[in-house]
């Protein structure tokens, strides 16, 4: 009963954290990857490279090698401590990484691979289709694959007895007490 | 010779290249706290004072804080072998940064007991971009870096053999580091009390009397070396400039205790985003080369995987000193502001080379070929990566942080100097910034004045003939409106656009 109760309270914790969102646009723009970002850098990066031989220039700036490290760089946006703790609260952070722990050393079910590739591809649709989908619409997509493998993950740690249940609800205060007191949203937002 | 022998030369011999290859010239020009410490270091190797005529100080005078001694001294040891240059105030951090590669391999080695790792962490400290950063420019961090891994070092050989001597060695070096940067005034003593309580439990399981004793007089000899930095204020200023709560001294207490714990949590988490790590850095010009994060992009899987790895080795001993670690290298940077700071938490650049590591020959080790494809493609990629850090180093970086470092400072006193005998002044207006702090370095004969920016030629002086050193900015219609004037020459940024650093007029 007691795990059922810890459960709903940390699904209540990062539902409040990601509601914080409503009073958002949209991401900023070093989530978004950006054609004309590209191509600019790539200006700027050929501009310095004077008396260096043209093919060497073309290995280390070309839009091959740019756009993967571009989509990189804004996939890893997503990933940043600062940005989960403010989606998905630090509590959200903990259970996520108990559930990259439990799915590589635990059997993985079916339902679980599934989580696990919604939760990667789920950036990617922020990134590459901001500009056709609403903002709702994308928060959702990626909200509910993070929240349901962080839940995932406090099942295991709750279930397993790997932590004390007392610890938990530290967290849960911790990361009340960090959404209350900063809450930055503006640094990964366009506020509305 | 073993294969471990011939690999570990190498890995020296690659780290010292990527550490002095340039020194002198790549970053461009020396930076203001390099030019400050290495000033004091000439004075003290010439007059046996610092730039203020105090004899032998512990702290030196600085900018309004104090600086640590120990980077100032090995300056002067530098040079005192290769004489007042850019590349002898760069050669102690150069030196002990290449020598940490070395340190690494032993300190994992011990650690690990795994000679894999050790020998692929040491590869990679010595190419890692966070580490050559800091070891190409005079940054105590760096050194204090070094003394760091010394005293790890030590610790665990005491561990190992259970000789005194080596606990003292490694108390020693901690402290060392306290007397180097200031951030391991944080860092150092919760590290010596990790050392002490495992001695201690150690020593307790052991029943060992004399071994306690002899604990006993480490932890005495080691309040006694801690004194004069523990009675010593004068570097707070500093700190109090930077810290991280500086903006909220105003808030009632309630919200004080309310703030203040969650401020230090996020910028303490601020040290652990990916984004810092492998794509922005901190964005400080002297940091940061544009594109790259410390660490290199394709460690990232590697750096992950090892991180789950160790934590399913959690309870042994390896492990919980890499986490401690963890814990404990961004803990005084996260007191600062800005966060994260690349540079005060550079002691994080070890464990995160030792996950990194670990990661890679753990998942050489499983069996799955697919694994060991995936392995060898990611290397393929680190190769490419690294061609692309070294492009970005020595083609890149001069040009785009030429407003970060000071060449131009150095180019403005030489042309000075000179000019200096066909002019009976030489002014130089005090918006072009640390122009003292340069001569003292470049030219301590120099004779100037340092003037504001509304600055006129005095009447008593004409027919003097005065060089007039100033930014671009100057407008001529204002400052030279009764003045006769001729443009001799410019000092240019040697960035893309050749922007105006200074200007030199005869009036």
């Amino acid at each position: 009963m007691k795990i059922k109760l810890l459960l709903f309270l940390i699904v209540c914790l990062e539902l409040f954290a990601v509601f914080q969102w409503v009073n958002c646009r949209d991401f900023v723009g070093e989530f978004h990857y950006s054609q004309i970002n590209l191509d600019l850098q790539l200006t700027g990066a050929i501009h310095n490279d004077r008396e260096i031989p043209i093919w060497l220039v073309r290995v280390f700036h070309n839009k091959v090698v740019g756009a993967f490290f571009a989509v990189f760089d804004s996939y890893s946006k997503f990933w940043g401590a600062l940005f989960l703790t403010s989606f998905l609260s630090f509590a959200g952070i903990v259970g996520l990484g108990a559930q990259f722990y439990s799915f590589f050393t635990n059997k993985k079910r079916f339902a679980v691979w599934i989580a696990f590739l919604a939760l990667l591809v789920s950036p990617l649709v922020e990134i590459f289709l901001f500009n056709y989908l609403p903002f709702a619409v994308r928060l959702t997509l990626i909200a509910f694959p993070f929240v349901a493998w962080s839940m995932l993950g406090f099942k295991f740690l709750l279930e397993k007895k790997k932590v004390n249940s007392k610890i938990v609800d530290l967290l849960i205060v911790v990361s009340l007490w960090y959404l209350l007191a900063f809450h930055p949203l503006a640094t990964f937002c366009v506020l509305k | 010779m073993k294969l471990t022998q011939i690999l570990l030369i190498g890995i020296l011999l690659l780290a010292s290249l990527l550490r002095f290859y340039k020194l002198d010239t790549i970053p461009h020009g020396l930076y203001i706290d390099e030019v400050s410490i290495g000033y004091n270091a000439y004075t003290i190797l010439t007059k046996g004072a610092d730039e203020y005529g105090v004899s032998y100080p512990l702290f030196f005078k600085a900018f309004g804080e104090y600086k640590m001694p120990v980077a100032v001294y090995l300056t002067s040891a530098s040079m005192a072998v290769f004489g007042k240059s850019e590349f002898a105030v760069r050669f102690p951090s150069a030196l002990l940064g290449t020598i940490s590669v070395l340190l690494l391999y032993f300190l994992v080695r011990i650690l690990f007991k795994d000679n894999r790792t050790a020998i692929v962490s040491a590869f990679l400290l010595a190419i890692s971009p966070w580490h050559i950063q800091f070891s190409r420019g005079g940054f105590e961090a760096n050194i204090a870096l070094f003394f760091y891994l010394l005293g790890a070092v030590f610790f665990l050989q005491y561990r190992h053999r259970r000789q005194i001597m080596f606990l003292i060695l490694s108390v020693f070096c901690f402290v060392t580091t306290i007397y180097t940067y200031n951030a391991y005034k944080v860092i150092a003593p919760l590290t010596i009390i990790f050392v002490i309580l495992n001695s201690f439990q150690h020593l307790r399981r052991s029943r060992n009397k004399f071994g306690m004793t002899q604990l006993f007089v480490v932890c005495l000899s080691l309040l006694i070396v801690l004194l004069p930095v523990l009675l010593f204020s004068g570097g707070n200023n500093r700190f109090l400039e930077a810290s991280a709560f500086s903006e909220y001294t105003r808030l009632p207490l309630v919200q004080k205790i309310m703030i203040y714990p969650m401020l230090y949590f996020k910028n303490y988490l601020s040290f652990f985003s990916l984004p810092f790590l492998f794509v922005t850095n901190d964005g400080f010009g002297r940091h940061t080369i544009e594109g790259m994060g410390p660490l290199f992009r394709w460690e990232s899987p590697f750096l992950l995987f090892g991180f789950f790895a160790l934590f399913k080795q959690r309870k042994e001993f390896f492990a919980k000193t890499i986490w401690f670690l963890l814990l404990v290298a961004p803990m005084a940077a996260a007191l600062t502001l800005p966060s994260p700071h690349a540079l005060r938490s550079l002691l994080l650049v070890v464990p995160l080379t030792i996950l990194t590591a670990y990661g890679i020959v753990t998942l050489w080790m499983q069996k799955s070929r697919v694994i060991k494809i995936v392995v060898l493609g990611i290397a393929l990629f680190a190769v490419y990566e690294c061609s692309l850090y070294l492009h970005l180093y020595y083609v890149h970086y001069p040009s785009r942080t030429a407003l970060d470092w000071g060449g131009e400072y150095k180019q403005v006193i030489l042309e000075a100097q000179k000019q200096q005998k066909q002019y009976s002044h030489i002014v130089i207006n005090s918006s072009i910034g640390m122009i003292p702090s340069y001569s003292n370095f470049y030219d301590p004969s120099l004779k100037y004045e340092f003037v504001g920016y509304n600055w006129q030629k005095p009447a008593a002086w004409k027919g003097e003939k005065v060089l007039y050193i100033t930014p671009e900015d100057v407008t001529k219609d204002y400052n030279f409106a009764k003045t006769p004037h001729t443009h001799l020459k410019n000092i240019y940024f040697s960035n893309l656009n050749h922007d105006t650093f200074a200007v030199f007029w005869e009036l």
